[in-house]
């Protein structure tokens, strides 16, 4: 008789632990939001930082990954012999996104892709092919 | 959808207001690519040529095609993207206007 009470506290008792580390995993998902959903990735820290900075040798080009005329312009300055280094805001989240926006937007009020920053200081906005080629003289 | 089943879906819905999509069709297969990229993105059509909030009211004036390809077509022969233009100018592979954003920089990001 007292085996089955024995067995029957235990039983109970695996019941209690089990059910008190359910409550727990359920506390804890408000902490970590993207626990079990698939995380999005938010772009380059390092590209991130030269878009907030944007200090290079090189041509920078702040674009979108889904624009075409910002990919023309990539190719156009490559054929052209000008390594450029690309931003595409659309790779970065939240307030990244919006903050590398507000910094396109002190070159370009419109904010419309892509924007391209000469090394000598010039800003060309959209795929103009004359203007780059101007700034590529210079 | 493929990009190809886009285009003749969009080219139907774009003859019926009279425009026609770009002549250059590599370039509007590379638009259609990007539409679909953005459907999976953000869960709608998003403008390819604008920054997309990631939150459709937002963004309801920039789904492709935006409350703007009217005006920016009667003014400019083309959308902001030259992805829709007028008849006048449906043959011109080399067709790429400069067209002024229209959409108040107060809006979106």
């Amino acid at each position: 008789m007292d085996t089955i009470y024995l067995a029957a506290a235990a039983g109970v008792l695996a019941l209690v632990i089990v059910a008190a580390m359910i409550m727990k995993k359920g506390k804890a998902a408000p902490e970590d939001p993207d626990e079990g959903s698939e995380k999005r990735e938010c772009g380059d820290p390092e590209l991130y930082e030269l878009g907030m900075n944007p200090v290079s040798d090189k041509p920078i080009m702040y674009a979108l990954t889904t624009c075409l005329h910002c990919k023309n312009t990539k190719k156009f300055l490559e054929e052209n012999h000008y390594e450029v280094t690309v931003i595409h805001l659309d790779d970065y989240c939240d307030s990244d996104r919006a903050n590398l926006m507000e910094k396109v937007r002190k070159y370009n009020p419109r904010g419309t892709f892509p924007v391209v920053l000469m090394p000598n200081g010039k800003v060309i906005v959209g795929f103009r092919k004359l203007l780059l080629e101007e700034a590529m003289k210079k | 959808m493929t990009p190809e089943e886009l285009l003749e879906k969009l080219a139907k819905a774009a003859a019926i207001k009279g425009y026609h999509l770009h002549a250059d069709h590599d370039f509007c297969l590379g638009t259609a690519e990007s539409l679909i990229a953005n459907k999976e993105r953000y869960g709608y059509m998003c403008c390819p040529c604008r920054l997309a909030s990631d939150d459709k009211k937002t963004d309801s004036d920039i789904i492709c095609p935006c409350v703007y390809r009217d005006d920016d077509i009667a003014e400019f022969g083309a959308c902001m993207c030259s992805f829709y233009v007028s008849a006048e100018h449906k043959d011109d592979p080399d067709f790429f206007p400069e067209v002024d954003e229209r959409r108040d920089p107060s809006r979106g990001l």
